[in-house]
């Protein structure tokens, strides 16, 4: 469980917190503009670190520092809880002068209070779990460090915190892009979801009890789903039917002759299976409403909320009443920024007047800090 | 809600109080979330009736597997409850169900130190086990003839199976 971001100088984000705790799900909301997607990209960052992009300039650029603050390293901290251990996670990067690409300043990994690394510029120092005490080595200054440290087995915590961040399933998906084609396997998923069919491929080699839990979503939400089919067109390489079943007739149809929303409730389906499966898991997921029908999007989102209330942690943002109305005020945060040369201020709804019902003062641009 | 013409609860809130109760109800995992809706909040009680009158009541004679559950705060009007309820048309009363807090939503969840979503995942649980521990309490007793209702006409379709 996410419990605390911390992000300084990142974009809209200055001395910017989010504190969950134990909550299992959240609701970002915000006009545009406001930050809601500056958060998908920073856990975005954190989660490439997680599948092993070390590369600083692959991760953050010149530009990401708020309003050209060259001077102020960008900071970032995460706490996480899994399996009751708290894993505190920190990563400073600069830019001295005459460089082009920032460097990384600090880097600490805590693992329940106690340091299992910390990094000042090159110099890494391993502290936990190593019989010969403190080990010092020299690594790039444009490296994070976090990556390259092997984990001594799959028990290692530092092996499970990389995997819950590489397995963070950030998702603002492009139906137009999502493919059900598959050259390789992944648990992986793509923000834009373009590798679809090779993480719904990489899901059901692993963990083939996850159809189970495909099977029972989907055929709730579309009455004549029949089964996916993922048949090999070539060496390697596969590709996802869908066959509907109506009527005492059958139809089967390729992957991408879907609709968009259809293709969502696919993509919601493996969400489901994988945090069930492989989790529990992060999910962000950038306006899960759209696409959908008026009279889907409640039942897809409390979908979501029933499950990840079960396991795991849901973030999503959202502009759809009916999407904001699933969620209850506990759960729901207010992003606000001014201007473009303001910081983005983050407030829970619990703590604003509001006149009415909530919905209704968004829509009446009621709703200030 | 998959099915209109299947036994389906429509649940009408008075405010964004109730129907983070609603929510907590839906979300509990027992509860078949295909069978039950939350219709946007009602923005007051003479709204619900407005609502429940000019669109639910219509469709609700056509549909006779609809049942609306109405979920509002009395304010300490215990005679609003039978001001609705003889509102409600003659062939519906069996399908209607309202469902109050003596006061208001706020006492209830300091009284019980819970959060609305943790009150409705509580009712949730109390209607998967059968019990009525929580509409004992002071702010809900006067629910239990209509939890009686619920139980014998709802409740059977409102568990997943």
């Amino acid at each position: 469980m996410l419990q605390r971001l911390y992000v300084h100088n990142f974009r809209c984000l200055e001395n910017f917190e989010l504190k969950l705790g134990d909550q299992s799900t959240l609701l970002l909301l915000g006009k545009n503009g406001s930050g809601k997607s500056t958060v998908a990209c920073v856990l975005q960052l954190l989660q490439q670190i997680g599948r092993d992009v070390n590369r600083v300039r692959e991760l953050i650029n010149v530009e990401d520092m708020a309003n050209g603050h060259t001077d102020i390293p960008v900071r970032i901290a995460l706490h996480v809880k899994l399996d009751a251990v708290l894993f505190e996670y920190e990563l400073a990067m600069d830019l001295p002068a005459g460089f082009r690409e920032l460097r990384v300043l600090e880097e600490k990994l805590s693992i329940d209070g106690k340091p299992s690394f910390s990094r000042n510029l090159a110099t890494v120092v391993l502290q936990g779990g190593n019989p010969n005490g403190e080990v010092k080595f020299g690594v790039d200054w444009h490296v994070i460090a976090l990556p390259i440290i092997q984990a001594q087995s799959n028990n290692d915590p530092i092996q499970k915190f990389k995997d819950w961040l590489a397995r963070m399933m950030i998702l603002a998906p492009i139906p137009e892009l999502m493919s059900g084609e598959s050259k390789i396997d992944t648990i992986l998923p793509n923000k834009d979801c373009r590798n679809f069919g090779e993480w719904f491929s990489g899901v059901l080699k692993q963990y083939p009890a996850a159809y189970s839990t495909l099977d029972l979503y989907l055929k709730k939400v579309i009455p004549d789903f029949g089964e996916i089919l993922n048949t090999t067109i070539g060496v390697d390489a596969k590709s996802m039917h869908v066959r509907f079943i109506a009527n005492n007739s059958k139809i089967v149809l390729p992957f991408e002759r879907l609709s968009s929303g259809e293709k969502c409730f696919f993509l919601c389906a493996v969400v489901l299976a994988a945090n069930k499966h492989y989790g529990p898991l992060l999910c962000f997921w950038d306006e899960p409403d759209n696409f959908l029908s008026i009279s889907e999007v409640g039942k897809f989102v409390l979908e979501l909320r029933k499950a990840f209330n079960q396991g795991g942690q849901l973030l999503a943002t959202s502009h759809n009443s009916e999407a904001i109305r699933q969620f209850p005020k506990d759960n729901i945060c207010l992003l606000l920024r001014k201007s473009h040369l303001e910081p983005s201020i983050l407030r829970p709804v619990t703590e604003i007047e509001i006149e009415g019902d909530l919905v209704g003062a968004l829509i009446r641009d009621d709703v200030d800090l | 809600m998959s099915n209109k013409y299947a036994p389906h609860l429509l649940i009408l809130p008075e405010d964004d109080a109730n129907k983070d109760i609603a929510l907590g109800f839906l979300i509990h995992h027992t509860i078949n979330m295909n069978a039950v809706q939350i219709l946007p909040v009602a923005g007051g009680w003479l709204k619900v009736v407005d609502i429940f009158l000019s669109d639910l009541a219509p469709t609700m004679i056509k549909l006779k597997y609809r049942y609306v559950a109405i979920i509002m705060d009395l304010d300490k009007q215990i005679s609003r409850y039978q001001e609705i309820k003889n509102k409600i048309p003659p062939q519906l009363q069996d399908r209607v169900f309202i469902l109050s807090i003596f006061s208001e939503p706020e006492r209830l969840k300091n009284s019980l130190n819970l959060t609305f979503e943790e009150i409705g995942k509580q009712v949730a649980n109390e209607c998967f086990q059968g019990s009525d521990t929580l509409w004992q309490h002071g702010l809900l007793s006067h629910n239990l003839p209509e939890i009686s209702a619920l139980q014998i006409h709802v409740r059977p379709f409102l568990l997943a199976p």
